[in-house]
């Protein structure tokens, strides 16, 4: 072994540190955890590396709507983001989500973005399949992950 | 070195040796004893290191009041894929998610 830099304890401390337990999944991502399909199993177990998984309560009302159009109770949406820590969309997302993240950029895809910016410190990942997203956050300098 | 704590005797094995020569360049101790203590010290946070993030991190989420998880995501996606399969022909949550969020 060489001399690396000298070992500091075995963990970082402050912000860096909480946010490599915590993941931020949009609806693309979440869909897939809810109605199995090609990429559902890759993202179960990328998941596991990252105990803490964190939305918007948009999840919440997007995953319904697909409840209700693939004729599904909506509890089952319920189910799945009882699993997930929701952020409120308050003032300060829906102030956030005003800022013009890029040109493509729909006003839900903008929602995500300002929620998971307002709790940045404390994520260490955006997961998200939608290209116009994957673009968007990557812009702003996230760790983006589309599991396959 | 004279101390008022209780000594712990930890035999010299081949593998502990070994791991004690690979670890000397990056630690700090001077004697064979301490670079021992300054190991286990490392080892014994980075154990607990994890639970400490959690912990951090969700402190930081009540803050900005997102809910509370009430029960294992991984879990329940597990429940709900064995009642959802998607047969073949028939939308995909995607599709349908595309469908609720509108066109482009």
């Amino acid at each position: 072994m060489g001399a690396g830099p000298p070992l500091s304890g075995g963990f970082a401390s402050g912000r860096h540190a909480a946010c490599e337990t915590s993941a931020y999944l949009d609806a693309s991502a979440a869909v897939k955890l809810m109605i199995a399909e090609q990429e559902s199993e890759a993202l179960l177990s990328y998941l596991k590396d990252w105990p803490l998984r964190i939305s918007s309560e948009l999840l919440r009302v997007e995953l319904s709507c697909v409840c209700h159009r693939q004729g599904m109770p909506a509890s089952e949406a319920e189910e799945l983001v009882s699993g997930i820590r929701l952020l409120p969309t308050g003032s300060a997302v829906l102030r956030g989500a005003c800022r013009a993240f890029s040109p493509a950029q729909r006003a839900l895809d903008a929602l995500h973005l300002a929620a998971a910016e307002q709790a940045r410190s404390q994520i260490g990942c955006f997961i998200t399949y939608d290209a116009e997203q994957i673009a968007g956050a990557s812009a702003l300098g996230w760790r983006v992950a589309s599991p396959r | 070195m004279p101390t008022r704590y209780r000594r712990v005797g930890v035999p010299l094995d081949p593998e502990l040796d070994d791991a004690l020569r690979g670890a000397t360049p990056r630690l700090r101790g001077a004697s064979q004893a301490a670079r021992l203590r300054e190991l286990a010290l490392i080892g014994a946070r980075s154990i607990g290191a994890p639970t400490t993030r959690l912990r951090e991190a969700s402190a930081a989420l009540d803050e900005l009041g997102a809910t509370p998880a009430r029960g294992d995501l991984i879990a329940a996606s597990r429940r709900l894929l064995r009642r959802h399969p998607t047969p073949p022909g028939r939308e995909s949550g995607s599709e349908s998610l595309r469908w609720a969020r509108g066109p482009r």
